[in-house]
């Protein structure tokens, strides 16, 4: 019964059975590497994807961790084989590859890949991709916002034997330790990665024995056709056309100026064009794509409207193509820098997928804008309590837009990606700062019929001799735009203030920087503190049309102050804080006449 | 303390829907199913003594798992909250961890905090992370936000500071302060309940901890009060969410432990029918002697499947396994040790339906009670597992379900008709795709909670109950490679018969980050020391003598630089001499088992001490009932994966104690029915356990 | 219009991308001659020499599209 013969009625069951089977070992590879990491990135922010392929390196299966890692996952194993060539593996090699020029989101993250045989030949391949928190470069972190170039960040691994036949290649292991900053976390990440392998391993070989590798690869074909054909049946549905919208990334780390992206998704039968060919021309500084994040953001954004419950495979991918020309902003050109392109690009190529083009066919599954910055905020030092460097990525969860259906939520990470915060008991045991605060950003959000999901702010003292940080943003100078007349929401803001002072200022006033939000390598000493706030979503819909109950509500809750609820949405509370309904209409009718 | 030889012991498990009793007292037992009888859940305990004609002064012991603090949480019905934070830190709840339970589901919204915004009032204090305090606590501002919640009319207070799992003096301090402002508010420090970072996760838990103890509080007093006018003279326990028993002064002050009381009550059940059956005993016996005994039946499944979810938990070496966090809903963690359970949507009323693929799928939704399954006659026209059942002969036609309710062959055709029409199959076909489709998944969810940790279902004996258990059991089976299968006496009430089998049991622990090779005996010798002081005081206050005591102490290990740690067992309190080789070695085994690799040469770390404490109980069962010599058994078409076949139909009572019955086999009872495919053996055991094995030929 | 070796030397590291959809090209590409430019073009394979033309096609006709709104973005861009 669990057999997926072909045709006839008990194969459409086995198949759901087979795929149940591989999210599984997907799912189990992922928890081993979870309970084993080094870096609160893994195990807290779970920050990692795990991946089941067939024998020509095709995605049949991975636990959806991270979704913005789909490009890569879709992508890179298949070229390590292509270009490592599949003759040259042998039982018990591991590869690594980092390399955003083969196939890499970006090069923090690690993909390892091994194959797996049954009775000496070869049948799969199980991988991991996960961000490794340091793997050198020019800042600390290595998210350098201020490279120019791929070499300042970090080391560029392309399809590389870490295991020979069972046997680490030490020369390569020993590479990798030395450019790393911090190589105790290199080694004991790449661990949890190599136990996540073995589990994967373990499970598919079961599956080998039951089918054989012809059997099993077959059955893997037609999970991948499957998928194919539900994409293809959720894109029949969409009215033929050409939908269009662009948006930007505010600035590159190098010069002030936006760069743009135009998208227009053609939608032709059951068949979708998503074409990026009149973008701009990529950028000097590190916000530049790769062409699987480009495919990612697409990919992402079309799973979220339409299809949520497809198998995740190199299925998906057949109906869709994704058009974008090699030295535009949306397909970076070597040597070009993209450590940016994962967290910056991708959420704002996806929600222009959502909230601006999709919107137009499906406005009950869009939404407005999400602060959509991973924010990202990245120090290193050596820590004054055991001597020990250390160094940390660091990111920030937003608000996110307002949906059809309810408010965008608050202090919730990127759309893109599913990773959790580093809590503040773990933060400061580990590294030397002292947290102010950490709360929501109050009377932030877009106003809207459904309003935004609010930011956050963090305020950290530095409680090591000296910390030094560095970011890379976006958002503090463009607002998260609200849809169908909500209004924008709020931007990201990052401030310091020396010891002592009290008065914050960003650290471009501070420091003479280019850009607001994107430099590298600050020096922070004792007491001085930085002021962390991300932004929070736009609104969907008229402000006017919000239920004067939820304002209300807003209000007593300090998620929306007195003088917005007036000024935004009409409505008047009185002086024991309750709703003045009479007022309100009267304000309301006023503020559609246009009047105030 | 009162003997439970001296009365009825009953075990009392509240449901969402009924309310299942079992009662023993020496060789006699009863046992009852009503319905529940929400929001006054006392009502249904005291209607299940009353069903199962159980005079209430005769009890000695009443072991009860309940569903109302999980039914409090669900509904929003606790008891208005006021949190006091650190300064700063006030929206610690809303902030969560940021992320969200399905990746591709971007309209998720997060569940309501329990505690309004105003209501959580920042305190001037703070410590570092190493408990030194950098601002001393602004005693003032407690009193007034005390105050100020007092005129909002809120009495029950969480508090929860920043690093006090490492220092909680100011925590304590606060909730002094609290006491004498507000006499008789009822306080819940984060320091008290749980001594691990991080703070979401141990706010959460202070939290619902205090929003549930006036509800749980009243509950408890209300039942204890009319079962003590309705003649009750006994012990009165509630059965926690890890599967151990509280008192009432104990449940009503961490009532957050309650989360899963019900469940838990399922696998304790399976438990314990193993256990009692491998080792053949008939009366009582000492559970700790059970499990010395038992060869081959301590590595148990239990799977508790009613109408509309199933409840899977994993018996390990004789004891179901423990997780240290509970989230009744994503973003809601109550991190106290629960027994490893994952409730599905999974049971006789799941639907069956078509995605955009064209692919079948079972579930989650589920017809519920009403309108319930096609067959039922009550409105319902979509396809569920019953109905699916019901074509393939597995359910009998004539069969009463609870309520009195026929079941309505011509219905279910037409709805698994409807369905298998979507898909372009025979309604057969389509029938036994619904039950196959619902095993997978369940096989699915047992992998999760075997497999995952590190665990193989092959070596495990299946323990199914609920109404639809038994039923599912043997195919389910057939997918996970699993060989055996015990089935309780009376499976509709097994859950009740879980309240039988439990321990008391608490839990302490506390954080010490100490590199293993540098950690100092005697300092680890005085915190087991001081944790086991404090365990044998907590066990003495609910009057649990001396020779009833046992004490499990534990270590928390990882590798040096690693966040998580893996928790190892210790054979005692005794920190041994050469302790810093046995634990290492200890822990690299466990980490084998899980991870499949161990670096030997990467230093590893203490991470926390835990000591438990248990009030050992005997075990009852339920003596078997029913033997008649002979019976004459009918035959149906029953559907299977390999053709239909046809199947005796037996009454189970009829069958006596030693029968030997090859598949395929229909047995039926009153609370459930027990299907036996053609490659399974059925034997009925001395206790009256069904036991099916599986074919030596598969 | 045929598959052609992509060969480099172990020692050169460098990437070639697709001239229509920008992918990455590894060890062959597909080489066709655009009817329309006479230009040269290498890319992932015959679905993408197919693209080429489906995307000419479009914007020689973009007011035939069904539901079509071709070109300006500012106008689909929601307020």
């Amino acid at each position: 019964m669990d057999g997926a013969a072909s045709g006839g009625a008990v194969d459409r069951v086995g198949l759901t059975l087979l795929y149940k089977r591989l999210r599984n070992i997907c799912d189990e590879m992922a928890f081993a590497m979870m309970r084993t990491a080094y870096s609160p990135i893994f195990s807290e922010g779970l920050d990692f994807s795990t991946l089941v392929l067939d024998r020509n390196g095709r995605l049949v299966a991975t636990a959806g961790i991270n979704p913005a890692m789909l490009g890569a996952s879709l992508y890179a194993a298949t070229w390590i084989i292509r270009e490592v060539g599949q003759e040259n593996f042998s039982l018990g090699d591991v590869f690594v590859h980092n390399d955003p020029y083969r196939g890499g989101s970006h090069m923090p993250e690690h993909m390892l890949v091994t194959p797996v045989y049954h009775d000496g030949e070869l049948a799969a391949y199980v991988g991991n991709i996960a961000h490794l928190a340091e793997i050198g470069g020019m800042a600390p972190g290595s998210f350098a916002a201020t490279a120019t170039d791929v070499f300042q960040e970090g080391l560029r691994l392309p399809p590389t034997k870490l295991f020979d036949r069972g046997e680490p290649v030490r020369d390569v292991w020993r590479i990798m330790l030395t450019n790393h900053r911090t190589p105790d976390n290199t080694w004991g990440d790449i661990h949890a990665m190599l136990g996540s392998l073995r589990v994967g391993e373990r499970r598919l070989a079961d599956m080998l024995s039951e089918r054989g590798v012809d059997g099993l690869n077959e059955a893997f074909e037609q999970i991948i056709d499957y998928a194919e054909a539900y994409m293809r049946e959720e894109i029949r549905r969409l009215p033929d056309g050409i939908y269009t919208g662009e948006d930007c990334m505010e600035d590159d780390g190098i010069s002030d100026r936006p760069y743009w992206i135009r998208s227009r998704i053609i939608v032709d039968g059951d068949e979708l064009i998503f074409d990026y060919s009149r973008s701009d021309a990529q950028a000097v500084g590190p916000i530049n794509a790769p062409y699987v994040v480009t495919l990612s953001a697409s990919l992402n954004g079309l799973l979220y409207v339409l299809a949520r419950d497809v198998p995740v495979n190199a299925g998906i991918v057949r109906p869709v193509r994704v058009v974008a020309p090699a030295g535009t902003i949306t397909c970076v050109k070597l040597p070009g820098p993209c450590v940016g392109g994962q967290t910056e690009f991708q959420p704002r190529v996806m929600e222009l997928v959502v909230g601006q083009i999709l919107s137009q066919i499906l406005p009950e599954r869009a939404s407005a804008a999400s602060g959509n910055t991973s924010l990202n905020f990245l120090f290193g030092g050596v820590d004054p309590r055991n001597g020990e460097y250390y160094a940390h990525y660091h990111f920030e969860g937003m608000g996110w837009g307002g949906r059809a259906e309810s408010d965008g939520n608050s202090a919730q990470i990127v759309p893109h990606a599913n990773c959790r915060n580093t809590p503040v008991e773990i933060f400061e045991t580990k590294w030397p700062w002292v947290h102010e605060n950490y709360r929501l950003n109050d009377d932030s959000a877009g106003a809207g019929r459904h309003r935004g999901g609010l930011g956050i702010e963090r305020i950290l003292e530095v409680a090591g001799d000296v910390i030094t940080v560095s970011a890379l943003c976006e958002r503090m100078k463009r607002s998260p735009w609200g849809i169908f007349g909500g209004s924008e929401g709020s931007r990201t803001n990052l401030e310091v203030s020396p010891a002592g002072s009290g008065d914050y200022r960003t650290f471009q006033e501070a420091f003479g920087l280019v850009s607001p939000s994107k430099f590298t390598n600050i020096r922070l000493h004792r007491g001085d503190r930085v002021r962390i706030t991300s932004p929070s979503g736009g609104g969907y819909g008229d402000p006017l049309e919000r239920d004067p109950y939820a304002v209300a509500r807003d209000v007593e809750l300090g998620f929306v102050g007195r003088s917005s609820a007036r000024a935004h949405y009409g409505v008047v509370i009185d002086a024991k804080g309750d709703l003045d309904e009479e007022a309100t209409t009267e304000l309301r009718g006023r503020l559609a006449d246009g009047v105030e | 303390m009162t003997d439970r030889n001296d009365g009825w012991h009953v075990g009392i498990d509240t449901g969402g829907t009924y309310t299942d009793l079992v009662g023993v007292r020496g060789s006699e037992q009863r046992i009852s199913k009503v319905p529940s009888t929400p929001p006054d859940f006392e009502k249904g305990v005291l209607d299940s003594i009353e069903a199962a004609g159980i005079p209430v002064s005769e009890i000695g012991i009443i072991s009860h798992g309940t569903t109302v603090a999980t039914n409090a949480v669900i509904t929003n019905r606790g008891s208005p909250t006021a949190l006091l934070t650190t300064r700063g830190f006030r929206d610690v709840l809303e902030l969560r961890r940021h992320n969200r339970g399905e990746p591709y589901d971007i309209y998720w919204d997060p569940p309501a905090p329990l505690v309004v915004r105003r209501n959580r009032f920042e305190i001037s204090e703070r410590l570092d992370y190493a408990g030194d305090v950098i601002t001393p606590l602004a005693e003032e501002e407690v009193r007034l936000a005390v105050r100020t919640a007092a005129r909002r009319g809120i009495g029950t207070f969480a508090i929860s500071f920043l690093h006090s799992y490492v220092n909680d003096a100011h925590e304590r301090r606060a909730a002094e302060i609290v006491a004498e402002e507000l006499p008789g508010a009822f306080v819940s420090t984060s320091g008290a309940l749980l001594r691990e970072p991080p703070e979401f996760e141990r706010t959460s838990t202070t939290v619902v901890n205090a929003y549930l103890a006036p509800v749980i509080s009243d509950y408890l007093r209300s039942l204890e009060t009319q079962l003590r006018q309705a003649g009750f003279a006994g012990r009165l326990y509630v059965m926690h969410s890890g599967g151990g028993l509280l008192t009432l002064e104990s449940a009503s002050r961490f009532p957050a432990r309650l989360l899963t009381s019900g469940p838990a009550a399922g696998a304790k059940a399976a438990e314990g029918v193993a256990a009692v059956a491998s080792t053949g005993a008939v009366g009582s016996v000492k559970a700790t002697e059970v499990l010395a005994a038992a060869e081959g039946l301590d590595e148990v499944i239990s799977l508790d499947i009613g109408g509309t979810s199933a409840d899977i938990a994993v018996v390990r070496g004789g004891k179901a396994s423990l997780v240290h966090e509970f989230s009744p809903q994503f973003g809601q963690p109550v991190r106290f040790p629960a027994v490893d359970l994952i409730t599905i949507g999974a049971g006789g009323g799941s639907l069956a339906w078509v995605d955009a693929g064209r692919l079948p799928h079972v579930g989650p939704q589920s017809a519920g009670a009403n309108p319930g399954p096609a067959a039922c006659g009550l409105g319902g026209t979509q396809a569920t597992l019953t109905d699916a059942n019901l074509i393939a002969g597995r359910l009998p036609v004539d069969v009463n379900l609870a309520g009195g309710v026929h079941l309505d062959i011509e219905a279910a055709r037409q709805a698994v008709g409807d369905f298998a029409s979507e898909l372009g199959l025979a309604m057969e076909e389509a029938a036994l795709g619904i039950i196959d489709i619902t095993n997978n998944n369940m096989a699915r969810s047992i992998r999760v909670v075997t497999v995952e940790r590190g665990l193989d279902p092959r070596d495990y004996t299946l323990v199914p109950f609920g109404g639809a258990g038994p039923l599912m059991a043997a195919e389910l089976s057939d997918i996970l490679g699993i060989r055996q299968i015990v089935i309780p006496v009376a499976p509709g009430v097994t859950s009740g018969l879980g309240c039988l089998y439990v321990d008391i049991v608490h839990d302490t622990s506390r954080a010490h980050i100490v590199a293993l090779s540098e950690a100092d005996r005697a300092v680890l010798q005085s915190i087991f020391d001081d944790l086991a002081e404090g365990m044998r005081e907590t066990l003495a206050d609910e009057g649990v003598a001396q020779d009833r005591q046992r004490l499990e102490h534990s270590i928390d290990l990882r590798y040096l630089g690693q966040v998580r740690a893996l928790n190892i067992p210790l054979r005692d309190g005794l920190v041994p001499e050469r302790f810093q080789n046995e634990y290492r070695e200890a822990f690299f085994n466990e980490y084998e088992r899980q991870f499949h690799s161990v670096a030997i040469d990467i230093p590893v770390e203490v991470a926390a001490l835990r000591v438990r404490g248990v009030r050992v109980s005997e075990r009852p069962h339920i003596p078997f009932g029913g033997g008649a010599p002979s019976f004459t058994p009918r035959i149906r078409r029953v559907l299977t994966g390999d053709g239909a076949v046809d199947a005796k139909v037996v009454q189970r009572a009829s069958l006596p104690v030693g029968t030997s019955l090859g598949g395929p086999l229909v047995l039926t009872q009153e609370d459930s029915t027990t299907w036996v495919p053609p490659d399974w053996q059925a034997e009925v055991d001395k206790l009256g356990n069904l036991m099916l094995t599986r074919g030596e030929d598969r | 219009m045929a598959w052609n070796d992509l060969a480099k030397l172990w020692h050169d590291t460098t990437v070639d991308y697709c001239d229509v959809c920008g992918n990455l090209l590894i060890a062959r590409f597909w080489g066709f001659v655009s009817a329309a430019t006479g230009e040269s073009k290498r890319c992932c394979d015959e679905r993408c020499e197919r693209l080429y033309y489906r995307l000419r096609e479009i914007d020689g006709n973009a007011q035939a599209v069904p539901g079509g709104i071709s070109g300006d973005q500012a106008e689909a861009k929601p307020r």
